[in-house]
């Protein structure tokens, strides 16, 4: 009976023409078709923080994007680290007047501009404080310091110990017994640069790089979709508990919280965001998230307005400069400034 | 029995599973499990199945869609293109064998029994391979149920064949 | 015209469904919330990897760092050896976007398998 079916031509023909008729549609199929791109990952330790990256690639592969990108923040973070005797920064602090590229001049500069939009809340020169609290490293034993210990290293505090001489590439601390400590921007810069780095190789990659909470957006998830980040409960214990969900297709998000680097004396809570004015631990907020385009940006006034605290009257003003912020106080009140609510939108 | 045609006819349905092969790994499952796919390139082997071209023929197509595919969509030898080889061939033996000789199975349970044994025999490869058996067998119900649709729609295209070819007149 | 789908046929599709749904629901009886295991790495390097309830000793060296504790579906440092305790304090994981960190020791206590519940792709903190 099988011979009389294939006896008809016909019907052989049937099979035939329309199998053929498929894989025109499947070969048509491949080649206009666009996969969705595949996300590697990778977590290092580095920036004195666990970094996630999640990559893939538009033209070059995630997996080759992914090694560019642990090399590259590990060079940047020997290069900017306070605690590592090659970087920029230790040099400075040992040397007084260094001469160094552009990149470095370009991070000292956006250091002490944030000093100086946030009255001084952010400090690049804040190291001598730090060191007194032991929060200048995370192995660094931690206690609290005497008034007078604070009064005497205060005056050492402030950017304008800085000088910045960009026409002959130089940098020179203005006053002895000031030291600099890039922690509050270097990391964020760091992402950025990265971030960038990766754009420049493949356009069309996507992903993002999370450094500890701050969070750089290399682009869109698989490319037209937006992130999900989730602001921890600065009230819970548990990291993964959330207090709000942000949806963002590019740019960064950093928060500050006191829970991230702290101590407990006496059943007082000491926590690592330092009032650069008075040297104690800023007290009016428990938490403050920006979004912005750059984590640099994003990093740096996360800190200032956290200093500021939630009573901060010209929060507004910031976004002048490309900066939206959430803040939360220790009672669980909060604050935002005009453009955040938009991020919380899932369609824009 | 027109040897020649038969042959002929086993290199195109091997042409189109390969194919079939590399696209059906471009649409995402709703679960992620490596190496686990739709099915839908089984259509040629179900085919070769019902239309009793043999458990050897079966096997064949099986075996060029997952050489060939792997080649084409790089996933030649690792882990998961061993996981899919070994499923879409048992399922191919299986289906040929069901047609010849258990005639009161149609095209639909056939269809369904081979994609329940393709599914088994990779999540039990997958077991082994991974390791971590309790991640692995988590998911095999859903794929079961993932593929019970699958198969259900590859057995329908099937019939439309096998009716435009006049074919169950004959059965 | 003879037919092409069988009565058997139903008999056959009827039957996978419900084994399917049974499966499911023994999936469900059994942990359904959480994760199905972890891996626990050292600055990258795989150490341990549980998927069977039970507490797990990290070592170094030699040296003693930390114990992991895998319960149900969910996962915790128990006690470190570490200088912050974060780890410790960070308290149960259960969900795959959720990791623990030593930061001190470069350890990562990470979920293999499970669901993504509450969705998000990253946290800010
Ligand atoms: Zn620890």
């Amino acid at each position: 009976m099988r011979a009389k079916d294939f006896s008809s031509i016909s019907k052989s023909t049937v099979l035939i023409f329309s199998m053929l008729g498929i894989s025109l549609i499947l070969l048509l199929f491949i080649i206009f078709s666009k996969p969705l791109p595949t996300y590697e990952k990778s977590e290092i330790f580095s920036l004195g923080t666990y970094v996630r990256i999640y990559i893939a690639g538009g033209k070059v592969s995630s997996k080759s994007l992914l090694k560019i990108a642990e090399k590259e923040i590990e060079r940047l973070y020997a290069k900017y680290s306070s605690n590592i005797p090659s970087s920029v920064v230790y040099q400075l602090n040992e040397k007084r007047e260094i001469e160094c590229d552009e990149e470095s001049l370009f991070l000292f500069q956006a250091a002490v501009n944030v000093s100086k939009i946030t009255g001084d809340s952010f400090d690049p020169t804040l190291r001598p404080v730090l060191m007194l609290w032991g929060f200048d490293d995370v192995n660094s034993s931690k206690r609290v310091p005497s008034s007078y210990e604070i009064e005497q290293v205060l005056p050492f505090v402030s950017y304008k110990f800085i000088d910045i001489d960009s026409k002959n590439r130089k940098i020179k601390l203005l006053k002895e017994g000031v030291t600099v400590d890039l922690g509050g921007i270097s990391k964020g810069f760091i992402v950025d640069r990265v971030i960038d780095r990766i754009k420049e190789i493949d356009p069309k990659a996507t992903g993002f790089i999370d450094a500890g909470g701050d969070i750089g957006i290399i682009g869109p998830k698989f490319g037209n979709r937006p992130w999900q980040i989730g602001i921890r409960d600065p009230f819970s214990s548990d990291p993964a508990k959330l207090i709000d969900t942000l949806y963002i297709y590019s740019g960064a998000v950093a928060t500050s919280g006191n829970y991230e680097r702290y101590f407990i004396q006496n059943g007082t809570l000491y926590h690592h965001i330092i009032d650069p004015k008075t040297g104690y631990p800023a007290n009016n907020c428990r938490s403050c998230t920006v979004i912005s385009d750059k984590v640099m940006t994003a990093d740096a006034y996360a800190t200032g307005l956290f200093v500021l605290g939630i009573d901060n009257p010209a929060l507004e003003y910031f976004t002048k400069f490309g900066v939206q912020a959430y803040l939360i106080d220790n009672t669980g009140k909060t604050v935002e400034s005009s453009g955040f609510e938009y991020f919380r939108n899932k369609v824009k | 029995m027109v040897k020649s045609k038969k042959l002929s006819n086993i290199s195109i349905l091997t042409g189109i599973a390969c194919a079939m092969y590399v696209v059906e790994s471009f649409i995402p499952l709703p679960m992620p499990l490596p190496g686990v796919r739709w099915g839908f390139s089984n259509l040629p082997v179900l085919l070769a199945a019902v239309l009793d071209y043999g458990v050897l023929s079966c096997a064949m197509i099986a075996f060029g869609k997952s050489f060939i595919g792997g080649l084409l969509s790089g996933r030649i030898a690792s882990a998961t293109f061993f996981m899919g080889l070994s499923g879409s061939i048992a399922s191919a033996l299986f289906m040929g064998w069901l047609k010849k000789h258990v005639p009161k199975v149609g095209t639909i349970g056939i269809s369904e029994l081979g994609a329940l044994l393709n599914n088994t025999v990779q999540i039990l490869i997958a077991g082994l391979i991974l390791g971590n058996s309790k991640a692995v067998f988590y998911y095999y119900p859903y794929l079961v149920l993932i593929g019970t649709v699958t198969a259900y729609l590859l057995a329908v295209v099937s019939n439309i064949f096998l009716r435009s070819m006049n074919h169950d007149a004959k059965v | 015209m003879a037919k092409r789908t069988k009565k058997y046929d139903i008999f056959i599709v009827a039957a996978i469904l419900l084994f399917a749904v049974i499966m499911i629901f023994l999936n469900l009886l059994i942990p359904q919330k959480g994760i199905i295991g972890v891996k626990v790495t050292i600055d990258g390097v795989l150490a341990v990897s549980i998927s069977q309830d039970g507490l797990y000793p990290v070592e170094k060296d030699g040296k003693h760092l930390l114990t992991v504790e895998f319960y149900q579906g969910k996962a915790r440092v128990k006690e470190s050896t570490c200088d912050n305790q974060i780890c410790v304090k960070t308290g149960w994981i259960s969900n795959t976007n959720q990791t623990i960190v030593c930061l001190p020791y470069k350890i990562v206590v990470e979920p293999i398998g499970g669901k993504n519940t509450d969705g998000v792709d990253i946290i800010t903190w």
